[in-house]
């Protein structure tokens, strides 16, 4: 009996301790990954995994417009005797390598160190003696590539001298680095917003970026998924990419009526590891799409089993023919068919991994800048956004603004299945339901600086049935940007606006301040 | 039997200890960080063309060509005979939206399954996804005027294979304001608003693997089918079901056949063999019906009653 109860307890302890293991975290595949044939699927994955990494192994991919975050520094001093060495001194700052020209140091400051940070799993990459170019570092190889695979241990900044310290690396660098050598450490950013996004943002939206954390399924709206690469609330044109201040501002603000606070308490380098972060999700999670997308229509699994099924009969007729050697096989022809795609992926990665650098590039984004000031909020004006409104908003918005006009009733087709929904009401990209504002109370998600206003109204807004309605207004562009400022005078008025009466009756009978009480309902 | 009595709380509580001190600090767990250059070194090819000269899924070893060209021609119908043509979209004068323009003399026909009175289906495009090597470029694109209008609120062309690069007009011949919006699986999507008469240039920048949806925001019901293409091979299939495909290189080549009804292509890999110089290969492609039906087919209907609406 007491063996029985001490073998129980014994049992009882085994279970408990792979419970006790932090669970692991991992990125999701898409599900599109999962309906790709096996082998196929699988070198996608390898592929993925290889040029971004896992959340506690990630890749600083640098053809990718992220800023990681990098610290130059400097060998100052290395223990002669030793033929090898897993610590040296270094020192930090702009000193050491002067051939960047400052092309790397924004805002005129200088290139930045890391006081008392923890450098610890960072990668550290060599710009000058013999380890420069990852030349000598063995290992970490992925088809021959070279991946620059030593990492930081640890960093003690000297108390008293400046930016000088001890380096540990969790590698021997056999023979040691030169007194001179000039190094990068790369990914504090990276890092540091991998542990800040699991901390603030992952419950809600997922530790891929999916927008399906744990939270989410209670909240409507749901957390956005990052993944398509859109974003709703941007300053930039409809098919652009956001703009960092753009990430930072929906951080910092929360988006008001929806579930998401205001994170105003983080700091800025808090707040600019988040975005770099969140960037690196999207464009990781676009980039799996682009390329499940390019292979999907002739490797999913149904379709792929149809082909090899054809190209077998082919290839035995042509076996009967005289014209193949050898007699196909089903796993033959598979294997070509494998073969033609794995020799397709590297080029496709290229493409996509092209495509995306060219997206997130700032430099190719636009900004929306009206090109008149604000008309000012006179009666006349409202009386004239009035007008546009009723024409172009009223579907959707309503006629009195409550978000309940004819096309809540109409059933909109999925885009993905090309099937009706079958609910009526309009759906945005993600396939979730969604409504149209009710502009009565006031509330805006994408901010209520009359800019926002104007560049939600002016390029639409991504990824929902709100369109764009950039140069419908007037096909003079700054006649139509005056138009569109009359309908954000417009829209602004609209929770002072008593029911049932017109606007240029309200605006001229009791103005603007005068019924400045929120519209009883 | 008194021993154990005493010992199970203790080791009960000395376990829950171990658990509590064991777990957590998930979260918190600090990244390892590894740098992949911009540019793969070990790879030598710095073409971007995704593909290029790779083989064609399928083909085990296409014949030299001898530099002839031939046709693909045929008609694709309904096996069987007879389907049943779809119900109006909106009836005359029942439009949920902007009655008086849309649906407002006639009913809005659903063009998404147009058979011909002998079976023969419309609006299949017939592709390859690649151009086929020594292909000939026959299109004069620059000539090229393409116009997608909406009237009475239908896109008019329904369907339309097209050029990257090339220009389509979009048009609102309505008095009420539609918009054109896109969203293609690789390219840049397009949404642009217009008033009555006003246009607006629709391109494509990349080559698509399926046809690219068309829709209006303001009438759900509205949609077309657009499919950009970088070569010449690829048509639709006219109102009786027939296609014509001109200036196939000689060769083994395999077709994409793509319906809007139907989540998967038709057929994915049909194989199409142009043996030698003016050789004409007439096919008639059957297609089930049951293929075209498994796209907002007959599905239970939800009715929510509120008292809010």
């Amino acid at each position: 009996m007491r063996v029985l109860q001490l073998l129980i307890l014994t049992l009882a302890f085994a279970a408990c301790l792979p419970g006790c293991d932090p669970p692991e975290s991992t990125f999701v595949y898409n599900t599109k990954t999962e309906e790709l044939t096996r082998d196929v699927g699988s070198a996608v994955k390898e592929r993925l995994d290889g040029d971004f990494g896992s959340p506690k192994n990630s890749v600083a991919w640098l053809r990718m417009p992220v800023d990681y975050g990098t610290f130059k520094g400097e060998v100052v001093e290395v223990d002669e005797d030793a033929s090898s060495a897993y610590q040296f001194r270094v020192k930090f700052g702009s000193n050491g390598d002067e051939e960047t020209d400052g092309e790397d140091e924004e805002d005129g400051q200088a290139s930045p160190t890391p006081g008392e940070m923890n450098l610890a799993g960072l990668a550290i990459i060599w710009k000058s003696g013999d380890y420069a170019g990852g030349s000598q570092i063995d290992g970490g190889k992925r088809d021959g590539e070279k991946l620059a695979t030593l990492q930081v241990a640890a960093w003690s900044k000297d108390e008293e001298n400046g930016e000088e310290g001890l380096l540990s690396l969790r590698q021997l660098m056999d023979p040691p680095p030169a007194v001179g050598d000039t190094f990068e450490i790369v990914g504090h950013k990276l890092s540091f917003g991998r542990q800040l996004y699991a901390a603030h943002c992952q419950h809600c939206h997922g530790t891929s970026g999916d927008g399906a954390g744990p939270t989410a399924e209670y909240l409507n709206p749901r957390p956005r998924d990052y993944r398509p690469g859109k974003f709703k609330f941007q300053s930039t044109l409809k098919t652009n990419r956001p703009t960092d201040g753009d990430l930072q501002r929906i951080i910092k603000k929360g988006i008001p009526g929806t579930y998401m606070p205001s994170f105003l308490l983080l700091e800025d380098d808090e707040m600019d590891s988040i975005v770099q972060y969140v960037k690196w999700l999207s464009m990781r999670g676009e980039y799996e799409i682009k390329l499940v997308t390019q292979l999907y229509f002739d490797y999913e699994k149904v379709v792929f089993d149809e082909a090899v099924e054809s190209a077998l009969e082919d290839g035995l007729e042509e076996f009967e023919d005289g014209t193949r050697d050898e007699k196909p096989t089903k796993r033959s022809i598979q294997d070509e068919l494998i073969e033609t795609a794995n020799a397709d992926l590297p080029d496709i990665a290229e493409q996509e991994s092209n495509v995306l650098k060219d997206a997130w590039t700032k430099e190719n984004m636009t900004v929306v800048v009206p090109l008149v000031a604000r008309t000012p909020d006179t009666a006349e004006s409202r009386a004239r956004g009035r007008v546009l409104y009723v024409q172009n908003c009223a579907a959707c918005h309503g006629a009195t603004g409550r978000g309940d006009g004819e096309q809540v009733n109409a059933y909109m087709v999925n885009d993905q299945t090309r099937e009706k929904y079958p609910e009526p009401g309009l759906f945005d990209d993600w396939g979730q339901s969604i409504k149209p504002r009710n502009l009565t109370r006031g509330i805006y998600r994408g901010g209520r600086r009359p800019i926002d206003l104007f560049r939600r109204v002016f390029e639409g807004i991504n990824g929902t049935p709100m369109p764009p309605f950039k140069g419908k207004f007037d096909n003079d562009k700054k006649i139509n940007d005056a138009r569109t400022w009359d309908l954000v005078n417009y829209i602004y008025h609209i929770p002072f606006e008593s029911r049932g009466k017109s606007a240029g009756d309200s605006a001229t009978k009791h103005g603007r301040t005068a019924a400045s009480t929120p519209s009883t309902r | 039997m008194k021993h154990v009595k005493v010992y199970l709380p203790i080791a009960v509580a000395a376990l829950l200890l171990a658990g509590v001190s064991g777990c957590g600090g998930g979260a918190t767990d600090v990244p390892t960080i590894t740098v992949k250059p911009a540019e793969e070194a070990a790879s030598p090819s710095t073409d971007v063309t995704p593909t290029n000269g790779a083989k064609t899924p399928g083909v085990v070893e296409p014949p030299p060509t001898t530099g002839g060209f031939g046709t693909f021609m045929g008609r694709v119908v309904i096996k069987g005979g007879g389907v049943e043509s779809r119900p109006a979209l909106v009836l005359k004068g029942k439009a949920a939206l902007d009655p008086a323009v849309c649906a407002a003399t006639a009913d809005i026909p659903d063009q998404s399954l147009l058979v011909s009175a002998d079976g023969g289906l419309a609006n299949v495009f017939v592709f390859l996804k690649k151009a086929p090597k020594n292909g000939k470029d026959s299109l004069g694109t620059e000539a090229e005027v393409l116009l997608l209008d909406q009237q009475g609120c239908i896109f008019e062309p329904h369907a339309m294979v097209v050029r990257t690069g090339t220009p389509i007009t979009v048009k609102n011949s309505d008095s009420k304001p539609h918009n054109v919006k896109t969203k293609p699986a690789l390219g840049q999507p397009y949404d642009k608003s217009l008033n009555q008469n006003q246009t607006g240039e629709l391109v494509y920048d990349r080559p698509e693997p399926v046809p690219v949806g068309v829709e209006c925001n303001f009438h759900t019901w509205m949609r077309a089918y657009q499919l950009p293409l970088d070569h010449p091979y690829g048509v639709i299939t006219k109102a009786d079901g027939s296609f014509e495909i001109p200036n196939l290189p000689v060769g083994t080549h395999q077709f994409v056949i793509w319906h809007e009804r139907s989540t998967r292509s038709l057929f994915s890999r049909f194989k199409v063999k142009i043996k030698s110089d003016g050789d004409v290969v007439k096919e008639t492609i059957e297609v089930e019906a049951a293929k075209l039906t498994d796209v907002g087919g007959a599905k239970t209907k939800t009715i929510k009653l509120s008292l809010n609406r």
